[in-house]
């Protein structure tokens, strides 16, 4: 059995960004990146269902630049046994349906039984990618999972987190495509000698612009920032201060 | 590249636990707003098994059609259930946008619909923008910090929209025609198991008047000793966003947000919390809004009536100093 994980590279949450002249966004020069937190919680669940079971192997595969190649380097250290990177040019993170068809035409003739990937990514936060490789592959898809096991059928059972806290099981027959919600999990650190094993056989790269294009169906016009909804006053003067104002504040208003 | 609303809107009206969610609402007066710049008409559409007093409801709100999509294979929720059954009945309508409602259904299935109805995916949205040629879609990203402007470039749309970032639209109107069809779908590959409470939320924390809620901007488990005693200092309910209680610091009864509880005290402190999306949704309502985040960009701060811009640990300390102090 074979397990596809699809990795994004996103910029580390706290990174600033700048506003550039064409009307666009993007992380200021010299941002860190680093694997998606959902991201790098279905690579997670895929090397626990290659532990529990035998004859599983994880396989990466991440669209990006050339920057990229550090996310596939972490998860071979993590334990993924084979990497592909696809190489995308330098800048602006492509649409989702031109995401999902390139990783689409990586996983496609290589017949997965279970493909995975974060709900959404951090930067672009559609939650599409997902779904939208699952329709291209024709494949079955439950995205938000929480929880999930094989059954000694050989069927995936899952749990899906919903509104409010509540949720749904579901059994899938393979292949299926399963996005991933946060859970207590903590996605495991490389390995010394699984980083060793990456640095001595780098991932299979295959250039995007060879793959077969798509065209878009989704205008980019650009970025704004977001407007406040309220009145937002910022305290001013020592911590101390600002605590004590705080409390006045409460107080005046019967908060406290 | 013209993006003039197109001749039909259709609008995904979603119910929870056999009742109409406020998201149908919400998408009909973002409809509403559309069609406001050309002819179009609006109908909703509604799948599942026992949703006739949804439909009537919606048929209530001034639509030209609702349509109810029965069959035994929608009675839970499946995307690949929902897209079977939609496809046909929205090629029917075409061309169309489709407004889905970016809830953990509405982004389960909207994706692939759009494929099936070979039209752009867009979303998802929590503003419009009104550019030449028409309105523009403000999609949220990079954590909330900016807000990407998209328009599809086809003639179909499907477009996700996110719970409670568009008014309800409250205009009434004569009873609308309610067209029922019992669609069969076949899912062979995918067995329901049913549906659980899970962690449900807390009941304390969604009556609280007062709620402090701590995000990762927390840093240390040994902080959370600090922020109990400022709660229970304010007489406050504690809870945080999802990440803590991912991390066991919390319980996911104490979770606000999407995938928690949606809370309306008179004051929330928001400590160490982004402002994402998904947790803003839960707090969003509340009467007073306190930001407490060392990051002047964080979109926590968008929607604060006070923004405190300091390290989080050392603002817990003198707060807990201020607060002793004077009571
Ligand atoms: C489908 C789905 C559903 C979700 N449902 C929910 C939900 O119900 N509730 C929820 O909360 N999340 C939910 N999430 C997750 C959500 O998208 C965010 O990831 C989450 O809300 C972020 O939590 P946070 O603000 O604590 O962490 P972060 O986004 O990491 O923010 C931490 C903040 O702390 C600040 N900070 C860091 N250090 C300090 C310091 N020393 N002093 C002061 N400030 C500091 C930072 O500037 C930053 O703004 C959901 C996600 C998905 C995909």
């Amino acid at each position: 059995m074979k397990i596809l994980v699809c990795l994004k590279q996103v910029p580390e949450p706290e990174s600033h960004l700048q506003w550039l002249e064409d009307g666009g966004v993007a992380p200021v020069p010299g941002a860190r990146f680093q694997m998606g937190s959902l991201d790098a919680q279905a690579l997670e669940w895929a090397l626990t269902l290659a532990q529990d079971h035998q004859g599983i192997s994880v396989e990466a595969v991440c669209a990006g630049p050339a920057r990229a190649a550090a996310v596939l380097e972490r998860a071979r250290g993590m334990g993924a046994a084979q990497a592909c990177h696809i190489l995308t040019p330098e800048g602006a993170g492509p649409p989702a349906l031109t995401l999902a068809t390139w990783l689409a035409a990586w996983a496609g003739p290589r017949a997965y039984d279970l493909i995975l990937t974060g709900g959404m990514s951090q930067d672009a936060m559609r939650g599409q990618v997902g779904p939208l490789l699952a329709g291209l592959l024709g494949l079955n898809w439950a995205t938000l999972a929480v929880d999930m096991r094989l059954t000694d059928q050989g069927r995936l059972h899952l749990e899906r987190e919903v509104e409010a806290g509540r949720r749904q099981a579901l059994e899938l027959d393979l292949p299926a495509l399963v996005t991933v919600q946060s859970s207590p999990r903590e996605p495991r650190y490389p390995s010394l000698s699984g980083l060793l094993k990456a640095k001595a056989s780098p991932p299979q790269v295959v250039e995007a612009t060879g793959l077969p294009p798509r065209a878009p169906q989704v205008a980019a016009l650009g970025a704004r920032r977001p407007q406040r909804r309220r009145a937002g006053r910022a305290l001013n003067g020592t911590l101390a201060q600002q605590a004590q104002e705080l409390c006045a504040i409460l107080r005046q208003r019967g908060l406290l | 590249m013209s993006a003039q609303a197109p001749a039909n809107l259709v609008v995904m009206a979603h119910a929870v636990q056999g009742a109409l969610a406020p998201s149908a609402a919400e998408l009909l007066g973002l409809a509403r707003r559309l069609a406001g710049q050309g002819p179009a008409a609006i109908k909703a559409v509604l799948v599942g098994q026992g949703l006739e007093a949804a439909a009537r409801e919606m048929a209530g709100l001034g639509l030209a059609e609702v349509i109810l999509l029965e069959g035994p294979g929608l009675a839970a929720y499946s995307g690949p259930a929902w897209v079977q059954a939609l496809t046909p009945v929205l090629e029917a309508l075409a061309p169309a946008w489709v407004l889905v409602p970016h809830d953990s259904q509405g982004q389960d299935y909207a994706p692939v619909l759009s494929l099936s109805l070979d039209a752009a995916c867009l979303g998802p949205v929590e503003g419009l923008e009104d550019m030449d040629g028409g309105p523009a879609f403000l999609c949220p990203g990079q954590g909330g910090k900016a807000l990407y402007v998209q328009r599809p470039l086809t003639a179909g749309a499907v477009i996700s929209v996110l719970p409670g970032a568009f008014p309800a639209s409250e205009a009434k109107g004569p009873a609308a025609p309610l067209t029922r069809l019992t669609i069969a779908t076949q899912t062979p590959g995918l067995r329901h198991l049913g549906e659980t409470e899970g962690h449900g939320q807390s009941r304390e924390l969604v009556q609280a008047q007062r709620v402090l809620a701590v995000g990762r901007g927390l840093g240390k488990r040994e902080n959370l000793a600090q922020a109990q005693e400022l709660a229970a200092c304010l007489d406050a309910c504690l809870a945080g966003s999802r990440p803590l209680c991912d991390l066991g610091w919390l319980g996911y009864d104490q979770q606000v947000g999407q995938t928690g509880a949606t809370v309306t005290p008179r004051l929330y402190l928001a400590c160490g919390i982004s402002g994402a999306r998904q947790h803003t949704l839960g707090m969003r309502g509340s009467g007073f809004i306190v930001a407490i985040n060392h990051d002047p960009q964080a979109p926590i701060h968008d929607l604060a009536d006070l923004s405190v811009v300091a390290d989080l640990p050392s603002f817990l300390r003198e707060m807990l100093e201020a607060c002793r102090a004077k009571t």
